[in-house]
């Protein structure tokens, strides 16, 4: 799933989905906009680490599981 | 031994015991090693992937810990005097401290999974331990090379979910898994390791090697568990032999052919120094 709100650039529609998790370059993943159906890419560092599959201690602080050390 | 000084913050070696000092030296020489393989392995694996996504994410994945191995390398070089030229180009295989899963070509793709979910986890799993760390010239990198490493774990993950949900690939994962789980435990160390007790007293790092082996495992048998792939996990290790420098019980190193291809021997008369 993509991460909410990743603007597309060429149309500004917040309705995009992530296409994969690397693009072109080590600090991007590959975006789709839906609305004006264009492949984009987004710059990943400092998006919401909520959306991918990690370990609990890798978590962000607020979605760690807390009953384990 | 006199008792350790502890401080809040080391700039430098200086006020470090010899113990601490050269334990954190081989803990990163053993990262920087691991890095340098993996980088290696996964850039072996830009293609022959069972997607393009994968080959795209291993370039990526090749890039960042070729990165990560720059940054330790420079921590060693001001702080330890070592060699980054002499520690890739000219040292004997048998000094490598990489995880010796690494050792060999990785030969197929539930290989290839057991590589990121679990050896480069284990990498992590140190990485993370030394995030706020006592000793402020590593902890000015961690968060950077972690940032990083969530990328590898997720594409690890992802991947590990994939392959254990085949019928036909579940029993290769199950088995290369437990292959990485004995190499990462060897590599991690016994839990009387010097080396790594004067580490977590000085507060350089926050937990021993053996509680990283234990959470470790816990993460690894959390998501065999969701994905329902049965894991048998290894039994401890005998260290037997085990050399806190090259963190092996054996005094074998990655294969010659890995090596000199990592090397890039074959164009030596191109380089540029």
């Amino acid at each position: 799933m993509s991460p909410p709100g990743v603007p597309c650039p060429f149309c500004g529609a917040a309705d995009t989905v992530k296409e994969a998790d690397f693009g072109t370059s080590l600090m991007v993943n590959r975006q789709y906009c839906r609305r004006c159906r264009t492949s984009f890419e987004a710059i990943k560092w400092g998006a919401p680490a909520g959306h991918l599959d990690l370990p609990e201690f890798l978590k962000p602080n607020e979605e760690r599981d807390t009953s384990h050390g | 031994m006199g008792e350790l000084k502890v401080q809040a913050e080391f700039e430098s070696l200086e006020g470090m015991s010899e113990a601490c000092a050269q334990g954190l030296g081989n803990l990163l020489w053993a990262l920087a090693d691991t890095k340098l393989l993996l980088g290696y392995h996964y850039g072996e694996w830009t293609f022959g992937t069972p997607e393009l996504e994968a080959a795209v994410a291993n370039c990526s994945l090749s890039q960042s810990e070729l990165g990560h191995v720059r940054l330790l390398h420079a921590v060693l070089k001001k702080h330890w005097g070592e060699d980054p030229e002499l520690l890739i180009e000219r040292r004997p295989a048998a000094e490598f401290a990489n995880v010796t899963f690494l050792d060999q070509p990785v030969e197929d793709w539930a290989a290839y999974v057991a590589t990121n979910a679990v050896v480069d986890l284990a990498a992590t799993r140190v990485l993370h331990a030394l995030q706020g760390s006592a000793f402020k010239p590593i902890r000015m990198s961690v968060d950077k090379m972690l940032d990083e490493e969530r990328h590898h774990l997720h594409h690890g993950r992802g991947w590990f979910r994939s392959v254990a949900a085949r019928s036909d690939g579940a029993r290769r994962l199950a088995d290369a898994t437990r292959e990485a789980l004995r190499a990462v435990a060897v590599w991690l160390g016994p839990a009387d390791d010097v080396g790594d007790r004067a580490l977590v007293a000085a507060r350089v790092k926050a937990a021993a090697n053996a509680d990283l082996l234990a959470a470790l495992v816990t993460d690894l048998t959390g998501l065999a568990r969701e994905v329902g792939l049965a894991l048998d996990v290894p039994g401890p290790p005998s260290f037997g032999g085990w050399d806190a420098r090259t963190r092996r019980m054996d005094s074998r190193g990655p294969a010659d052919e890995i090596v000199f291809h990592l090397r890039g021997s074959a164009n030596q008369l191109f380089k540029l120094s």
